[in-house]
């Protein structure tokens, strides 16, 4: 839609604005990932994959990765049962509900983290008990996905619910007169009414428990080749001096954020087509 | 459909829903429903009418009071396992499916006894000509104009062989032409398949239109439930006569048989009725219109209406609908003129 000329802005304000955020853009955005990116590689490509080929880095690339693994499809369960929950039923402590899925958006990490040493932690609550079960939680993979979980929940919910709100019950009702199972339900008119957001709320989910720093630094208890991700292993680099290192694994925890990013546009693109949706 | 469907009857007694605090949305409703009828369940918005229906179509529960179709206490048994069609009011069609997925649903979904692909593609074909959209097959329901979706609605409703088929408000989202066409059509596709019906309508002329039996429903009771010629000839009580057809109310007070009209607005009116103030509904074509130099009532506007004629008289009382007296020459705008009801309705006040 053209706007028509008594509601377009002047000139001035059109190019003021647009030059405005490109200018934010560059300073805030793509100078620093390309700071990152031209740091990793200014010793070459030898020092980049030496310093993946590190013991250390290679533990953190894997635990990244698994603690995700874990983390993403969890949350994904959770946030369609919490966006169904509120999104098509009306029940008592509903809003209450809603201000929980958000709570881990408004909480700073790292007190998350900290909330978890307190209940598992060696002086916490539960710490007693586990300890005379042997049972290892924070300092320990059980911690960093606790932590990951908590931080990255509200992403899959967030997506959802106001999709399924806007969607209304009527379909699933329809799909039940004509006689389909509550599985059946889900599985034929629900999820593939939602399942482009599922999809880009899960990446959005996964980009940040790959990149979560604050949380996950307070359970971790960095133990190098164990209890470092990622992030955490980036950090201890930095502060050891080993700039060139911590620039190759920081380029690519942003490569894989960039990734993520990339999928999570084609896919709205993809979703915008009539063609796909089938 | 080849072979016609025999439809079942309702038996719906004592039912009664709340929601939250406040008035209830259903007060204790008894209905009963014959094979293969048309009933339509009339009233304003909030009467209760969808919840019934909802109801009926397991999709929500009574607080008390018993259901049967068919039969058979349908309490406790989910919507799923009821084997009735629903048409939702604005379709709820599988946006990401075909039409041609949509009317399969029903079938394909079925556990025990879903029948072969090949049974199912000729039944989808079958409803589809019998709703007359053979060629709309691969169409997605955005790609639809709000009849043809009516239609794909009504077809993925049948396609269960249901004996009892429910229709919430199902031509409300439709222009005024294709709202008539469409009624009318499914009134006769009713009658071809044989199939029990109950329609949620708030509109009077679709109820009467369509309907073997007019339920209008009040504050989540049953006003009257009756031929529509019954509810017109002899509505049960004053909202029933105020909400069906036009009608002129007047209040006055019943003295030996003569009703005597508050402020003398009408010349008094010979009556059936017990003595006592009373509230009177008198139809258009009852109150007649003549010329009278020396009334205090003036003709406002003249409207011809089917094979006669239509006024709006005003005066000091108010403003009345009426037609030109038989035996008189027809009175023109802005002339004066006097009025005279043949007849009423009269409902204590």
């Amino acid at each position: 839609m053209i706007p028509g000329p008594a509601a377009r802005d002047p000139a001035v304000a059109r190019w003021g604005a647009a030059i405005l955020a490109l200018l934010l853009l560059t300073v805030f955005l793509a100078l620093p990932l390309a700071a990152v990116f031209t740091e990793a590689l200014r010793r070459g490509w030898g020092t980049v994959l030496e310093a993946y080929s590190d013991p250390d880095a290679m533990a953190a690339i894997q635990l990244t990765l698994l603690v995700a693994a874990i983390a993403v499809p969890v949350n994904t369960l959770g946030g369609i049962a919490a966006a169904w929950c509120v999104a098509k039923y009306e029940f008592p402590g509903k809003r209450l509900l809603v201000a929980l899925i958000e709570l881990p958006f408004s909480v700073s990490p790292v007190i998350s983290g900290m909330v978890f040493v307190l209940i598992f932690g060696a002086q916490g609550w539960l710490g007693p008990w586990l300890q005379s079960r042997n049972i290892q939680i924070v300092f320990a993979l059980p911690g960093l996905v606790l932590a990951t979980v908590f931080v990255t929940f509200p992403f899959v919910a967030r997506t959802l619910i106001p999709l399924m709100q806007e969607q209304g019950r009527a379909e699933e009702e329809a799909a039940a007169t004509l006689g389909a199972s509550g599985w059946q339900t889900f599985r034929l008119v629900t999820l593939p009414n939602i399942k482009w957001a599922l999809l880009s709320g899960v990446l959005l989910c996964n980009a940040r428990a790959m990149g979560e720093f604050g949380a996950v630094s307070v359970v971790s208890g960095h133990i190098r080749g164990e209890t470092n991700t990622m992030p955490l292993h980036v950090e201890i680099l930095y502060n050891e001096y080993q700039f060139a290192a911590a620039f190759a694994v920081a380029a690519l925890l942003a490569l894989l954020a960039l990734v993520t990013l990339g999928a999570k546009t084609l896919l709205e693109r993809l979703s915008g087509r009539r063609g796909e949706m089938v | 459909m080849t072979h016609p469907v025999t439809g079942t009857g309702v038996e719906v007694s004592g039912v009664a829903r709340r929601f939250g605090p406040g008035a209830a949305a259903l007060d204790g409703v008894s209905l009963s429903v014959k094979p293969g009828e048309f009933v339509a369940l009339l009233g304003p918005s909030g009467s209760g009418k969808t919840t019934l229906l909802r109801i009926l179509g397991g999709l929500d529960h009574a607080d008390a009071g018993t259901v049967a179709i068919g039969g058979r206490d349908v309490a406790g048994v989910p919507a799923r396992e009821r084997g009735i069609g629903f048409v939702f009011q604005n379709y709820a069609l599988f946006r990401h499916m075909d039409v041609f997925s949509n009317v399969a649903f029903g079938l394909r979904v079925r556990k025990a006894g879903r029948p072969p692909a090949e049974e199912i593609a000729a039944r989808v074909r079958r409803l589809l000509a019998l709703v007359q959209i053979p060629e709309m097959e691969r169409r997605f329901p955005d790609q639809l104009s709000g009849g043809q979706r009516q239609r794909v609605a009504l077809a993925r409703a049948l396609a269960i062989e249901p004996s009892l088929l429910l229709l919430d408000e199902p031509f409300g989202a439709l222009d005024a032409q294709v709202r008539k066409e469409l009624r009318l059509w499914l009134r006769g596709l009713q009658e071809e398949v044989g199939i029990t019906t109950i329609l949620v309508t708030h509109d009077q002329d679709e109820a009467m239109e369509v309907a073997d039996r007019v339920a209008v429903m009040r504050a989540g009771r049953i006003a009257q439930f009756d031929t529509p010629e019954a509810l017109l000839d002899r509505p049960a009580d004053a909202f029933v006569a105020g909400f069906l057809g036009e009608a002129n109310r007047v209040t006055c007070t019943v003295r030996g048989g003569v009703a005597h009209f508050a402020g003398e607005v009408l010349p008094p009116l010979a009556v059936q009725a017990p003595d006592g103030a009373a509230l009177a509904f008198i139809r258009p074509h009852e109150l007649f219109a003549r010329e009278a130099p020396d009334s205090g009532y003036v003709v406002r506007a003249v409207r011809p209406a089917g094979p006669g004629t239509r006024l709006v008289v005003s005066g000091p009382a108010g403003s009345f609908d009426a037609v030109p007296a038989p035996d008189a020459p027809q009175p023109r705008r802005g002339e004066r003129c006097a009025l005279e009801a043949q007849g009423a309705r009269l409902f204590p006040a």
